[in-house]
């Protein structure tokens, strides 16, 4: 793995991953004003235990909770162009300037990242409003008296965590590349989405799943496996819940369909949100809207009695950080509260 | 995916007629087997006739017995109440399959037609008969431990993977279909076929026939019953082994027996003359461990699907004494 050290201003050496015992998010964006808002980033990372490299292409800025900004220097050739390339940041296309955000562990190896192009001309407001909504999150879901994390592995997935959630809802980041360019004739149809009527124009065989995420722009339904196996692309059709990758979009013209987007009601969560939040019922996070999804559907199906009830009626959704405890801890819950 | 033509039919006839005006065209139902292979490029239809708004939605419950729409999906057949009570064993083996967002698509005539989980069917970059005749088959001398020990020919190895149709030819259902030569009434042991030289046709329907309901004679005698699945996990996953078993035990005589297999056969598997070993005899193990010896006799394997043999045995005891243990 290549390491990139940089120097303060007192030339102390600084790692990308680790700011005097601290763990780092990095942020590429080709306007990112830290100055401008310094009081209120210091605030959210002083949440998130966490200190925050931005790098542009003309500087490299550092602000930890409780310093002023500072500027950085690469140690070593090729300037902050290299440190683009090595994360794989890269110019969109019409002008459009990339985005990037990564969290790295001690090998500098990347254990999360978000990359996307933005059509908009400064960053600063889009980052300092995911960390604000990832620092609630991670209060909501961590108990103030007692910090949960203590070592730094754990301090880093957390963060990853939180931030998947975040992000991938706040700026509407895919993670997967998007499906080939439909080259066939296309149909127009109508989805009724979250009590929304939508028109759009698919190509017969577009799943409901690509359909939700690709053109109505609800990356909340997830693609895992793409094939039924996973879960991740739960979502309710006439209330009843389906795996959106195994059918068509064409199909559902008639019957209301809910996503996790349509759960929650303004800012209030929905309370099975909100007791995955309570109980800490995610890792990466991935899983977590076809798991909401399903719990509240099979919750609705009223067949549930036990625990072991749970784990059976849960089982098609599935959960590679295997947080499964703490879901069915997150389920229960709710159950208790009839 | 390649690009397909895609029609919604809401009754019977448009949906024949269409099917019969494209060789290259199919049924869409609840999609679950179709689109998931079609994406793998395993199955390639260029039309899709969508039948999910022809109402054939009804479920009917008499002293006659029952009559199952071929569109009620896989939960709703599992879930109604009369089902559930006269036949527990269909509601016990639908409930044991997939997952409960496949269930509520999956339909009861997608069920039938539902495809082998072979991996080499499933990956169009080798051998299979099944997907394309005449290219050989790569399970026969490869990786085959969720493969088939009944039934099997030189040319395929392949299981059938449906839970559901393993509890029909148990119940002795008749499918009903409807099509280009008018109506037909297949006996369930007759609907599947086995691979013989031609393993890429698994069933007796012919192009352009619609499934439109499912018959159940009455559930005489089959109340006492149980679907025992042995998979490598504890939910959603096809079985290795699976025994559908119900007895009529009058005194300690065992007056009447169904069993039937899945996981081990290229078809939903009938065993007939394991029946036969238990009609007449004491309800006790010796009887059952008679009569799983005759569920696996003829059992061709392979290297690595030889412990179905003993596994299944053992789960056709497991499953007749539980249900002894329950009468």
């Amino acid at each position: 793995m290549r390491s990139f050290p940089l120097r303060d201003a007192r030339g102390r050496l600084v790692s990308l991953h680790d700011v005097r015992g601290r763990p780092t998010l990095i942020a590429f964006a080709s306007r990112l004003d830290l100055e401008a808002r310094r009081d209120q980033f210091r605030g959210e990372l002083r949440s998130l235990g966490a200190a925050l490299i931005v790098i542009t292409r003309e500087t490299i800025a550092l602000l930890a909770p409780d310093d002023d900004v500072e500027t950085l220097e690469l140690v070593g050739d090729g300037g902050t162009d290299a440190l683009f390339a090595h994360f794989g940041v890269k110019p969109g296309a019409d002008g459009a300037h990339p985005l990037g955000l990564f969290v790295v562990d001690g090998d500098e190896a990347v254990v999360w990242q978000q990359i996307a192009t933005s059509a908009g001309t400064d960053d600063t407001e889009e980052l300092l409003a995911a960390l604000r909504r990832a620092a609630t999150l991670r209060q909501e879901a961590s108990s103030a008296a007692q910090p949960l994390f203590n070592r730094r592995e754990m301090i880093v997935t957390s963060l990853a965590g939180v931030l998947s959630v975040v992000f991938l809802e706040r700026l509407g980041w895919a993670r997967s590349p998007a499906p080939p360019a439909p080259t066939g004739a296309t149909t127009s149809i109508t989805l009724q989405v979250n009590g929304v009527t939508h028109k759009l124009d698919v190509e017969p065989r577009v799943t409901l799943l690509d359909a939700l995420r690709e053109q109505l722009g609800l990356t909340g339904t997830k693609k895992g496996c793409d094939h039924g196996q996973c879960g991740a692309c739960t979502v309710l059709v006439g209330g009843r819940r389906i795996d959106s990758c195994l059918t068509l979009a064409i199909m559902h013209q008639t019957q209301p369909i809910t996503t996790i987007e349509g759960l929650a009601n303004g800012n209030g969560l929905h309370r099975m949100q909100a007791a995955f939040v309570a109980h800490d019922a995610f890792q990466c996070g991935y899983c977590t809207p076809g798991q909401i999804m399903s719990a509240v559907a099979m919750l609705e199906e009223g067949r549930v009695r036990s625990e072991s009830d749970v784990r059976e009626q849960m089982s098609g959704n599935l959960c590679r950080c295997a947080a499964y405890p703490n879901i069915v801890a997150a389920i229960t819950s709710v159950m208790g509260k009839g | 995916m390649r690009e397909i033509r895609y029609l919604s039919v809401a009754a019977e006839g448009p949906a024949i007629r269409a099917l019969q005006a494209d060789t290259d065209a199919t049924y869409l139902a609840g999609g679950t087997s179709l689109l998931d292979l079609m994406k793998l490029e395993v199955l390639n239809f260029a039309q899709l006739v969508d039948v999910n708004a022809i109402p054939l939605t009804k479920i009917e419950v008499s002293n006659d017995g029952a009559r199952i729409g071929s569109m009620v999906r896989n939960s709703d057949l599992a879930l109604h109440p009369e089902i559930a009570a006269r036949y527990p064993l269909l509601s016990e083996a639908l409930l044991s399959g997939a997952s409960p967002q496949i269930r509520n698509m999956a339909t009861v005539g997608g069920n039938l037609l539902q495809r082998t989980r072979c991996y080499y069917y499933r990956d169009p970059s080798t051998a299979c008969n099944k997907r394309n005749p005449g290219s050989g088959c790569a399970a026969i001398d490869g990786y085959n431990r969720n493969h088939a020990i009944l039934g099997t020919s030189d040319h395929c190895i392949a299981t059938h993977a449906s839970d559901m149709c393993v509890a029909l030819a148990a119940l002795d259902a008749v499918v009903h279909t409807q099509g280009p030569g008018g109506e037909r009434h297949i006996p369930f042991a007759e609907f599947h076929r086995l691979p013989g030289d031609h393993p890429e046709i698994e069933s007796v329907l012919q192009h352009g026939e619609l499934i439109t309901a499912v018959s159940l004679p009455p559930p005489t005698g089959l109340r006492q019953s149980r679907y025992l699945k042995i998979r490598d996990r504890a939910s959603y996953a096809f079985a290795l082994s699976a025994v559908a078993a119900a007895l009529r035990i009058e005194g300690n005589l065992i007056r009447g027996a169904r069993i039937a297999l899945g996981g081990v056969g290229t078809k939903p598997w009938r065993a007939v003359e394991a029946e036969q070993a238990l009609v007449g005899k004491p309800a006790n193990r010796a009887t059952f461990t008679l009569a799983a010896a005759e569920t696996v006799r003829g059992a061709r394997t392979r290297p690595h699907n030889a412990f179905k043999v003993e596994l299944t045995r053992r789960a056709v005891v497991r499953a007749l004494s539980t249900i002894r243990g329950a009468s």
